[in-house]
C-alpha cells in the first residue's frame, strides 16, 4: 500500500485530499470534511461507451445496471435496501470515458458502505435471467428518455455520428435494441474481467471522517480483492473532419424543429491549457440573458426558444477525453430554419474571433464559472464526484481548488482565438425535424 | 439480509443551524440561516401568489417570466449583465401557490443582490416590447411541453383528480396567454407582489443577524398594500366517480399510467404513517412497485409514487411509464400492490427500512445550502418551520406496522383512486376494458 499526503490551497473551495493506492492496484481518494454529518462514496471504473466493442453498442451502461443485480453476499436488490436503509441514496451513471456507482448516507453508514461497494468490485452475479431482465429494462429507459419523449437526448446520442468515424466515438451509447437484445451474459463476464479489475477503478470518499479510519476500512473491504492488470486505454484520437458533415433526424413527438453543432477541441488533458479557453468561450456565448448567442438568437432575431452551448457532449468538461466537442443547440421558434440558425451562430463567433470580448464580459464569466464550480462542490456528494472525475481523467483532484484560478488565467486573446476556430467548415451538423407528414422514416441519421 | 453486512454507527442529529429571524416594518418576514462550507449564499424569496381568477396562471406563469426584463434605468440585458457581474443567479417561477424568486450569489456580493432585488420588485417595468417577445417565446414552451407524454400525463391526473379547483391549471393555457399585456403584469404586480405575507430566506456563509439588517436596509423601500389573502379552497376529499380516462396520443411507444388520490399534510398526526406506506409501496426503490414491474417483470425503468403538498391540500401520486403492449398488465400489478397495502400490514422489515430511509435522506436534505433553503421555504409555505423536521425522525419512530394498516384502509385502497393513462389508444383501450369503463380523450 502506497500513501502519498498532499494537500491543496484551501481557496476557494476547501479540498484536502489524502491518496493510497492497495495492494491490489485500487486507487484510493479521501477527502474528509467534518462540517455536515454526510459521507460520500464513489467508485469509477475507467471504463466508457467509448470503449464498447462494434457491434455491442450500449454495453457499458447495460452492464452498469447488471452490477445492481447482486453480488457474492447479497442477493439481487439487497444493495439498493442496504443503503436506503441506511437512510441513504444511491445510483450509477455511464459516460463517454468512465463509469460510475455513488451512494450517499448519514456518516454512520461508512462502512457498511465500503462493503457493499467491494462486494461487488469482487464478484457481481452475472447470470442470464438478469441480464434478459435488464435489457428489458434499459428499453424501457431508452423509450421513456429517447423515443417517446421529444428532443430525447438530442443531440448527445446523433451528434457524435458526424462529427467521429470510428465506432468508438461515433456510436450511439444508448445502444439498438439489436445489439442490446444479443448481448450475452459471456460477454458481460468478459467485459467485467477485463476492465472492472480494482487496478481499473478509483474509490473516492468524501465527508465526515477522520482519515486514517477511512483508509483502515478500505482496506479492510477491498484489499483482498485480487489484482488484475488494468487495461491500456485506447488511443481514440481520429483526424478532424476535413469538411462540414451534416445529419437528419425525425422526431415524432416534437412540435418544433431544433439543430444541434459540435466542433472538434484540443485534447482536455494534453492540451489542458488550450482547451480551457473554450469553457470560457461557451459562457460568453450562453450564460445568462446577456449573453451573446441568446441575446441575438432568443431576445433580438427570435431565431430560436432556447440556445445551449456547452463543452463535452454530455456537458462535461472536467471528465471527459479526448477526442471530444464544442456543442451549440438551440431549440427553433417557428418559421425557422436550421440555416437560419447556423449563419446567426457563425456570425456571433465570427464577431467575437474578430472583436475579442470585452474585460468586463472576460471577468463576469470567470466570476460566473467560480460561482458554479462553488455550487457544484457544496454537496459532500457533489464535491466527492467531482473530486473523482479530476483525479481519474486529469490525476489531479487538486484542480477542483485551483480551477478558479486558472481560469482567472485565461486571458481575452486565448477566449477569442478559441471562437475562431469555431467555423462552418469543420463542424458536425444535425438537424432534428418534427415528423414529415409524408410518413418519413424516424430517426434516419 | 445477510450477517457479514457491517452495523450502522448511531445516526447523526441534525443540529439546528444558527439562525435570525425578523418581521420587517413592511411585513416581510425575513429568515437568515449561516451554512458555511463555501463562500455562497442562496436567497429564496416566497411571494404568496395563488387565485381562483380565470386567466390567473397565465398572467402569473407571463408575470414570472418578464419580472426581471427590465427595471428603471436598465433593460433585460442591463438587468442580466449586473446579475452576472455577481457571479450570480436570478430567477423566478410560480406554481398555483406562490411566486418563487431564487438566487445565488458569492457572499461577498450578497448586498449588492440584494440591492438588485428591491430595484425588481418596487420598480419592475414589464415593458411592452419585452412581454410580446415573451408570449410568444410562452406559447412556444408551453406547446414542447405538452408534447412530452409526462407533461400531458401530469395535467390529465391533475385535472381528473380537481375538476375546477385552480390546482388543475399548473400550466396555462395558450389563449390566456395571448390576451396578457404590459398593463395587466404591471396591476398584478402592484396588487401581489408585496411584502406582507411574504418570506426572504437567505442560507450561506453570513452572519445571521447582519443578513437580517442587511435585507432591512435594502428592502424597506419594498412597500404596498396587499389585497385580502386568497386562500384556495381545499383539494377534494375524494376522487371523482365514473370512467376513468384514456389520453390518446398517437405514435405513443409506451404508456405513462398515472394513478392518484387525497393525501395527508405534514402536520396531519397520521401523516408520518402515510409516508412510510408510501414509500413501502412506491416511494423509493427498495419499494414494492420496483420490485415488482421493475425488477420483476422489467415492464418500465423509473416507477414512484409520492405525495405532493400545496397550500390547498396534499395528493397522492403514483407514476409508471411503460411499454404499450404491457399497459393492462401493468396497472393491475399497481392496483394489487396498493389492495396488498390496505389490506395487509407490512412487514417489520419493510417498515424499518423505509423508516430509516425517511429520517436519513430528511436530514440530508438539509445537509446543502440549496436543499436547506428550499425545505425552509415549503415548509413555511404550510406553516411549518425547521422544528417539524427536527421532530419528524420521532414521529416516524412511532408508527407502527398496525398504524399503516389502519391508515391504508382509508387512504390507498384501489376504490379510493383513480388512474389516467395517456398512450397510444388503438393499442392500450381494449386491454384497459378490464378494469371498468375507460373514457378516451
Amino acid at each position: 500500500m502506497t500513501i502519498i499526503d498532499t494537500t491543496s490551497p484551501g481557496v476557494p473551495v476547501p479540498t484536502q485530499v489524502r491518496r493510497a493506492v492497495l495492494d491490489n492496484g485500487l486507487r484510493v481518494l479521501l477527502a474528509p470534511d467534518r462540517s455536515v454529518p454526510v459521507v460520500a462514496v464513489e467508485v469509477c471504473y475507467d471504463v466508457g461507451m467509448r470503449s464498447e466493442p462494434a457491434g455491442r453498442s450500449g454495453f457499458a451502461h447495460l452492464f452498469e445496471h447488471l452490477m445492481f443485480q447482486g453480488s457474492e453476499h447479497l442477493p439481487k436488490l439487497d444493495h439498493c435496501r442496504y443503503v436506503q436503509s441506511a437512510g441513504g441514496m444511491f445510483n450509477g451513471s455511464t459516460h463517454m470515458d468512465y463509469t460510475r456507482y455513488f451512494d450517499v448516507l448519514p456518516s454512520n453508514a461508512l462502512e457498511r458502505t465500503l462493503f457493499l461497494e467491494a462486494d461487488r468490485m469482487r464478484a457481481p452475479a452475472l447470470d442470464e435471467e438478469n441480464l434478459r431482465l435488464q435489457v428489458d429494462v434499459v428499453k424501457e429507459e431508452i423509450l421513456v428518455n429517447v423515443r417517446n419523449k421529444p428532443y430525447g437526448c438530442f443531440p448527445w446520442l446523433t451528434l457524435p455520428g458526424v462529427l467521429f468515424e470510428s465506432f468508438a466515438n461515433a456510436h450511439d451509447g444508448y445502444g439498438s435494441f439489436a445489439d442490446l437484445e444479443s448481448a450475452t451474459i459471456g460477454e458481460a463476464r468478459e467485459f467485467f474481467d477485463r476492465y472492472y479489475a480494482p487496478a481499473n477503478a478509483l474509490l473516492c470518499v468524501g465527508g465526515n471522517f477522520a482519515a486514517d479510519d477511512a483508509l483502515a476500512l478500505v482496506e479492510r473491504h477491498f484489499g483482498d480483492i485480487p489484482h488484475r492488470p488494468a487495461p491500456v486505454r485506447p488511443d481514440f484520437s481520429e483526424p478532424p473532419p476535413a469538411r462540414e458533415r451534416r445529419a437528419v433526424v425525425v422526431d415524432r413527438h416534437a412540435p418544433l424543429p431544433a439543430v444541434a453543432a459540435g466542433w472538434r477541441v484540443p485534447d482536455p488533458i494534453r492540451d489542458w491549457d488550450d482547451y480551457l479557453p473554450y469553457l470560457l468561450l461557451a459562457e460568453v456565448m450562453v450564460d445568462g440573458a446577456a449573453s451573446r448567442l441568446r441575446r441575438r438568437l432568443t431576445h433580438v432575431d427570435r431565431l430560436t426558444t432556447s440556445v445551449r452551448c456547452y463543452l463535452g457532449f454530455l456537458g462535461d468538461p472536467f471528465d471527459v477525453g479526448h477526442p471530444t466537442a464544442f456543442v451549440v443547440t438551440a431549440r427553433q421558434a417557428p418559421g425557422t430554419t436550421a440555416d437560419d440558425v447556423l449563419r446567426a451562430v457563425d456570425d456571433e463567433f465570427a464577431t467575437v474571433a474578430r472583436d475579442g470580448i470585452t474585460e468586463r464580459e472576460l471577468r463576469r464569466v470567470v466570476t460566473r464559472l467560480t460561482t458554479q464550480i462553488l455550487v457544484a462542490s457544496e454537496p459532500v456528494l457533489g464535491r466527492t464526484q467531482l473530486l473523482a472525475a479530476l483525479e481519474l481523467r486529469h490525476g489531479r483532484a487538486e484542480l477542483l481548488a485551483e480551477l478558479p484560478g486558472l481560469l482567472d488565467r485565461v486571458d481575452a486573446e486565448q477566449v477569442r482565438a478559441a471562437a475562431a476556430t469555431i467555423t462552418p467548415d469543420s463542424r458536425g451538423v444535425v438537424e432534428l425535424r418534427p415528423r414529415d407528414r409524408a410518413g418519413e422514416q424516424e430517426r434516419v441519421a | 439480509m445477510t450477517t457479514v453486512v457491517p452495523e450502522l454507527g448511531r445516526q447523526p442529529e441534525i443540529v439546528p443551524p444558527e439562525t435570525a429571524q425578523s418581521v420587517l416594518a413592511n411585513g416581510l418576514r425575513v429568515v437568515a440561516v449561516r451554512s458555511s462550507r463555501v463562500p455562497l449564499v442562496e436567497l429564496r424569496l416566497r411571494v404568496p401568489f395563488s387565485s381562483a381568477e380565470p386567466g390567473h396562471s397565465a398572467r402569473a406563469w407571463l408575470l414570472a417570466e418578464t419580472l426581471l426584463s427590465g427595471v428603471p434605468g436598465h433593460d433585460r440585458m442591463g438587468v442580466a449583465e449586473r446579475v452576472m457581474d455577481l457571479g450570480g443567479t436570478l430567477t423566478a417561477e410560480v406554481d398555483p401557490d406562490q411566486l418563487l424568486v431564487s438566487g445565488t450569489v458569492l457572499a461577498w456580493y450578497l448586498d449588492d443582490l440584494l440591492a438588485l432585488l428591491a430595484e425588481v420588485l418596487t420598480g419592475a417595468r414589464y415593458p411592452e416590447e419585452e412581454i410580446a417577445a415573451e408570449r410568444i417565446r410562452l406559447v412556444s414552451r408551453l406547446t414542447a411541453a405538452r408534447s412530452q407524454a409526462s407533461v400531458r400525463a401530469r395535467e390529465a391526473l391533475r385535472s381528473h383528480l380537481f375538476g375546477e379547483h385552480p390546482y388543475s391549471h399548473s400550466l396555462p393555457e395558450v389563449d390566456d396567454v395571448q390576451e396578457i399585456d404590459a398593463a395587466d403584469l404591471r396591476a398584478m404586480h402592484a396588487r401581489r407582489v408585496v411584502p406582507a405575507g411574504s418570506l426572504l430566506v437567505l442560507v450561506g456563509d453570513i452572519e445571521p443577524d447582519r443578513a437580517v439588517a442587511a435585507c432591512e436596509h435594502a428592502l424597506a423601500g419594498w412597500r404596498g398594500t396587499p389585497d385580502p389573502v386568497v386562500v384556495l379552497p381545499e383539494l377534494p376529499g375524494s376522487v371523482p366517480l365514473g370512467p376513468s380516462l384514456l389520453y390518446h396520443r398517437p405514435g405513443s411507444v409506451q404508456s405513462s399510467i398515472r394513478i392518484g388520490g387525497p393525501a395527508l399534510r405534514r402536520d396531519d398526526p397520521r401523516y408520518a404513517a402515510l409516508q412510510l406506506a408510501n414509500l413501502i409501496y412506491g416511494g423509493y426503490f427498495s419499494g414494492r412497485m420496483v420490485e415488482n414491474i421493475r425488477e420483476d417483470k422489467g415492464y418500465t425503468y423509473s416507477p414512484r409514487s409520492r405525495i405532493e403538498h400545496g397550500g390547498a391540500g396534499s395528493t397522492l401520486v403514483v407514476e409508471a411509464d411503460v411499454a404499450t403492449e404491457v399497459t393492462a398488465p401493468a396497472l393491475l400489478e399497481l392496483w394489487y400492490e396498493l389492495g396488498r397495502l390496505s389490506t395487509l400490514r407490512p412487514s417489520d422489515e419493510e417498515l424499518a427500512n423505509a423508516r430509516q430511509f425517511a429520517s436519513g435522506t430528511l436530514a440530508m436534505s438539509v445537509a446543502t445550502m440549496a436543499g436547506l433553503a428550499t425545505t425552509l421555504v415549503n415548509l413555511a409555505a404550510v406553516g411549518l418551520d425547521l422544528t417539524w423536521v427536527r421532530e419528524h425522525p420521532r414521529r416516524l419512530a412511532e408508527v407502527t406496522a398496525r398504524g399503516i394498516y389502519d391508515l391504508g384502509v382509508h387512504l390507498l385502497a384501489p376504490k379510493l383512486l383513480v388512474a389516467v393513462v395517456v398512450g397510444d389508444a388503438t393499442q392500450c383501450a381494449e386491454p384497459l376494458q378490464a378494469f371498468g369503463p375507460w373514457t378516451v380523450v
